[in-house]
């Protein structure tokens, strides 16, 4: 059963079994085509013959039945003996009533004569009747265009059955030799057609199996096959192109292969002295950093150090020239007491006076002091790391305090909203670095000159964790600046002495210096927010 | 022609009548013989008129009705109602003749007739050479053998109880008429 399915299912089978299929078709359709136009011609032509003959027949009948001569008449049907398919003859003749009257009647002699011959109705076959075998026939007998009479005749065609017979007997016949005569002529051509199929399917076998693209199929006719070999060809062609440049790539990449690997570590050695020139690159840049931020540091100091100077100097300056003026009074006081010329309103005068130059100078003496004492502790947090228990309002007046030189140069308002008692411990000086550069940035970046600016300065304490909240209402920063504000040496103000360490300094100390974290961001109704938090070192940092 | 043919078809029984009064009544049978017999004979006379074709003349043209001639001294009341018919689509006019020289005066005046009937009694009238001069375009229709002896074409004959058509095929072929042969088969040779 396989077997037989895969016969039929090969080019060959399918091939053999359509030239066979259409060949049969094609003679079958025709076969009964013909036969059914033969029977028809032939059913017509007996159907005319006697239609014939039996119109000469009543020609010749019309002269017995005008004279009456019924011995004639019958003559003239014995005739029928001639022609023995038809079975049953009769005449009508029409008598003076118009009635209809059998004449004469005929019956062959083997064939037994039906009762249903006696015609009731002359008109029942007056249109020609074939049944089958049978016909049937009335045809009217007229003399001189006066109907007189009627001849029936029944015939009964015994050979049309066998025509039918016989020219099934020659189709068939022929049918069967045409398919023989295909099966032959496909077998002859299937193998004349599918020779150069078969070379192609032995080429592409060849090819499969010794992967030899050189090789190249025959295209010496010109049909279908021809094309196919050529395109087959040409396919085979590009492989072959393919597979040489495919080898010539290997090859090459198997040479760079083998030098691949002192390229490689060439490159290694290479790379690795550019790594360790760039480690070394980067600990001097991490030093530089390092140093240009203690730099930035101690510029902030220097800074701090200066104002205060200048802020300590104005009290002294007062106390000192309070105190000459005291010197130089009591001179002139002195003068005129060796003189013998001091009057009690001179001495009164100096006493007054004395008094005033003694307040000015304690008053001016004792703000100095404070400035130094403020000045002292921030400067002592700010050059260590001393962690310490601070007040966090007394220390940011502190701080405050020590920006005096500069923030009462300027209109703005600190706004302060700190716990009244409360107290952290943690590295002060780097929250007293962290106030003064958000201070000093806020001064130098944020306000436009003579605006009135307002810093808020917010601190509270929630479980563990110390908030520090810095806002100002300046100009704030473009957000694309404000994500590299905490960057090293970023800076919108480079060419006007901006070192851009001053913002990644506020980062490094309370990461680093308070173990905290720190965010900005822009307020909506303008200005910077900077967001800190930091443990508080009282009590251990909670998990 | 149907009145004629219902002439021919009723003979039968006329006939049989006809004999069973001959052995009643010989006076009457004679006279019912002779009138059945000569209906049956005009009958047969504008039957034959059907199977002939007559020479390209004046007889054949449709302008002229078609004649038919008797010569006879008895009754040819039978003959005269052919009057009312028509053969090979013409009507019929009918000349009845008392003897010879009424007729030659007639056919002298309006010109040949195209069938003669000639009684047994005036047959005698003609000689063959008066025949013969009669025979191209007219047909001669007699009662006797004798008839067709002396130059006549047709005759009809009485045999037992039937009228037999006779006919002389010599006399037929001199003149320029043309029987059917489907008459020729049915009539008997002299």
């Amino acid at each position: 059963m396989f077997k037989g399915r895969y016969r039929l299912s090969t080019f060959k089978s399918k091939l053999i079994a359509m030239m066979l299929g259409g060949t049969f078709i094609s003679l079958f359709v025709a076969s009964l085509s013909l036969a059914l136009v033969q029977f028809d011609n032939y059913r017509k032509s007996l159907e005319t013959s006697m239609l014939s003959n039996t119109a000469i027949l009543a020609f010749n009948l019309a002269p017995t039945l005008v004279f009456d001569d019924v011995a004639s008449a019958k003559q003239l049907l014995l005739s029928l003996k001639t022609q023995p398919h038809i079975k049953v003859a009769k005449a009508y003749r029409i008598d003076e009533q118009g009635q209809l009257k059998q004449m004469v009647s005929y019956h062959e002699a083997e064939w037994l004569p039906e009762s249903e011959h006696e015609i009731l109705d002359i008109n029942q076959y007056m249109q020609a009747l074939f049944e089958g075998d049978d016909f049937k026939v009335t045809h009217p007998i007229k003399l001189d265009d006066e109907l007189i009479g009627y001849l029936y005749i029944h015939s009964i065609f015994g050979q049309f059955h066998q025509f039918q017979i016989h020219m099934l007997r020659v189709g068939l016949t022929v049918l069967v030799i045409s398919l023989l005569l295909a099966l032959m002529i496909s077998l002859k051509f299937q193998q004349i057609l599918l020779r150069p199929l078969s070379h192609l399917v032995a080429l592409t076998q060849e090819v499969s199996r010794h992967k030899d693209y050189a090789l190249r199929a025959e295209t010496g006719s010109n049909d279908e096959f021809s094309h196919l070999a050529s395109s087959f060809n040409h396919m085979l062609q590009d492989i072959q192109t393919h597979v040489l440049t495919q080898k010539t790539t290997e090859d090459e990449i198997r040479q760079l292969n083998l030098h691949l690997e002192d390229k490689v570590k060439a490159r290694t050695d290479e790379l690795e002295q550019s790594n360790q020139v760039l480690r070394t690159t980067l600990h001097e840049l991490n030093e530089s950093q390092e140093q240009l931020v203690e730099k930035e540091k101690m510029a902030s100091l220097g800074g701090l150090v200066a104002g205060i100077a200048h802020e300590v100097n104005t009290p002294i300056g007062i106390g000192v020239s309070a105190v000459s003026h005291l010197e130089e009074l009591l001179k002139q006081l002195e003068a005129k007491y060796e003189s013998k010329n001091l009057r009690q309103k001179d001495l009164a005068d100096f006493i007054i006076t004395a008094k005033e130059g003694t307040s000015i100078t304690f008053n001016n003496l004792s703000r100095a002091a404070d400035l130094v004492r403020s000045f002292k502790q921030v400067v002592v947090d700010q050059s260590s790391d001393n962690i310490r228990t601070v007040n966090v309002k007394e220390y940011v007046h502190d701080i405050l305090m020590s920006l005096r030189p500069q923030l009462k140069k300027t209109p703005h308002e600190i706004d302060l909203h700190l716990e009244k008692n409360l107290v952290i411990k943690c590295n002060a000086g780097a929250l007293s670095q962290i106030m003064t550069n958000l201070i000093m940035n806020s001064l130098i970046h944020a306000f436009k000159e003579g605006d009135k600016g307002t810093i808020k300065i917010e601190a509270k304490k929630n479980g563990n964790q110390i908030y520090f909240c810095y806002e100002d209402d300046g100009v704030g920063m473009p957000i694309n600046s404000l994500k590299h504000l905490f960057e090293p040496f970023y800076t919108t103000r480079r060419n006007k002495g901006g070192s851009g360490l001053g913002a990644h300094l506020i980062y490094n100390l309370v990461t680093q210096g308070l173990h905290g974290k720190i965010s900005v961001s822009n307020k909506t109704e303008g200005g910077l927010r900077f967001d800190i938090e930091f443990p508080d070192l009282v009590s251990p940092v909670a998990p | 022609m149907f009145t004629n043919r219902t002439i021919v078809l009723t003979i039968m029984p006329t006939l049989a009548a006809v004999l069973l009064t001959m052995v009643m009544a010989p006076q009457v049978y004679a006279e019912n013989n002779h009138d059945i017999l000569a209906r049956l004979r005009a009958a047969f006379v504008y039957n034959i008129s059907k199977f002939v074709t007559w020479p390209e003349s004046d007889l054949v043209s449709g302008k002229y009705p078609f004649k038919v001639c008797i010569i006879t001294k008895g009754n040819a009341q039978q003959f005269t109602e052919l009057q009312s018919k028509k053969t090979q689509g013409r009507s019929i006019a009918v000349s009845v003749f008392k003897n010879k020289q009424q007729f030659t005066l007639n056919t002298e005046e309006e010109g040949p007739c195209h069938i003669l009937f000639i009684s047994n009694s005036e047959q005698r009238e003609f000689s063959q050479t008066e025949l013969a001069s009669l025979r191209p375009a007219t047909l001669l229709i007699g009662k006797s053998r004798h008839f067709l002896e002396n130059g006549g074409m047709l005759s009809l004959i009485q045999v037992k109880s039937k009228i037999k058509i006779f006919i002389n095929p010599e006399t037929i072929g001199q003149s320029q008429l043309k029987l059917e042969s489907r008459l020729r088969s049915l009539a008997q040779t002299l």
